[in-house]
């Protein structure tokens, strides 16, 4: 994007910035796999929705995307062992276990 | 020896808006090293939303190093949860390539700020760690500085993917959104940039060695005089 100044040109730069871009749902990141779009895009189009709509409102039944996310996975699993990728240094999980890093005791 | 870094951030949205808003947080202008994006696991359990994700990032390289590259591509591993009750959002990264070089974990926690129910806090925690016998302390040093010079501007692209879906929130903050530097267009990711240097640092033991000898004297200078758990704060007014 153009936009650096600071001062009285910023908030036009911000402006400009905005009618240049497409919207943001036109602006999707690609798959791995390159023949994985079409479907990640739906996937994602379905969880976005089911997120804000479904799940932070209290609704935890996650069946709705379940079809979408099947296809997308079958293929990204397929894209990933096309390129090398471990997937079993993937599927590790940290997070909420005992390999979770905890910060040091502040002094 | 793993080095420990922490930091908070202030974002002038709700947890709702910033938890909805973290899934679209790339593409923006400013993540254009930022080649993919895949889900690669999520479920719920407990009431809360477990998510994988597997992004890769294009790796800069220096230029001394250009002939010599031929993997040049970053690949990082996402786990989050999302506790809607509790209205925190988690998440967790590390890096898959370079990992012996150089491992960098980042753990960010999004809650509603103590100071303003309206308003979102990211508590940013990373954990920079290497096995390279008589370079860890350099490579360190040469994560350290980055992540503290990058800190204040690590927000921008995320602050634009939020301005851009809730333009309603925007109009009571842009003078504060121009602080932030949400416009400003260099920055990017702490961990995509540390595992740039991880892959920077990579490629010399390859070839430069000599080169290498002298940025890590620099950067073992940088450490002496920076030892110990750095707390930075990235509020906005600060910038």
């Amino acid at each position: 994007m153009q936009a650096k100044g600071f001062g009285s040109t910023v908030l036009e730069s911000v402006g400009s910035a905005f009618r240049n871009s497409p919207s943001s749902t036109d602006l999707l990141m690609n798959s791995i796999g390159e023949t994985c779009n079409e479907f990640k895009k739906q996937y994602d189009s379905c969880f976005h929705f089911w997120f804000a709509e479904k799940f932070l409102k209290g609704e935890t039944n996650d069946s709705m995307c379940a079809p979408l996310f099947k296809v997308y996975q079958q293929c990204v699993k397929k894209a990933m062992k096309d390129q090398h990728i471990e997937i079993k240094d993937v599927e590790a999980n940290y997070l909420g276990t005992d390999q979770e890093k905890t910060a040091p005791p502040r002094s | 020896m793993v080095k420990y870094f922490e930091s908070s951030t202030v974002f002038q949205f709700s947890w709702e808006q910033v938890a909805q808003g973290y899934w679209h947080r790339y593409p923006n202008p400013h993540s254009t090293h930022v080649l993919s994006e895949d889900t690669i696991s999520r479920e719920v359990k407990n009431n809360k939303l477990y998510s994988k994700r597997l992004l890769t990032k294009t790796n800069r390289v220096p230029k001394w190093g250009e002939r010599f590259i031929s993997k040049n591509v970053v690949k990082i591993v996402e786990e989050s949860v999302v506790d809607p009750k509790k209205k925190t959002l988690t998440t967790y990264t590390r890096n898959l390539g370079y990992a012996k070089v150089m491992s960098v974990i980042e753990k960010v926690v999004y809650k509603v700020s103590d100071e303003n129910p309206k308003w979102t806090v990211a508590v940013r925690s990373a954990w920079i760690d290497s096995q390279v016998y008589g370079f860890s302390r350099a490579i360190q040093a040469f994560g350290m500085d980055r992540f503290r010079k990058n800190c204040a501007k690590m927000s921008g692209g995320f602050n634009y993917v939020l301005a851009h879906m809730f333009p309603g929130t925007t109009e009571y903050m842009n003078p504060s959104l121009v602080q932030m530097g949400y416009i400003d267009k260099t920055e990017q990711p702490s961990i995509a940039k540390l595992t740039h240097a991880a892959g920077d640092i990579q490629h010399s033991f390859h070839d430069k060695a000599e080169k290498m000898k002298d940025a890590a004297k620099k950067a073992t200078d940088l450490a002496k005089q920076k030892a110990g758990p750095i707390y930075a704060s990235c509020q906005p007014s600060q910038s």
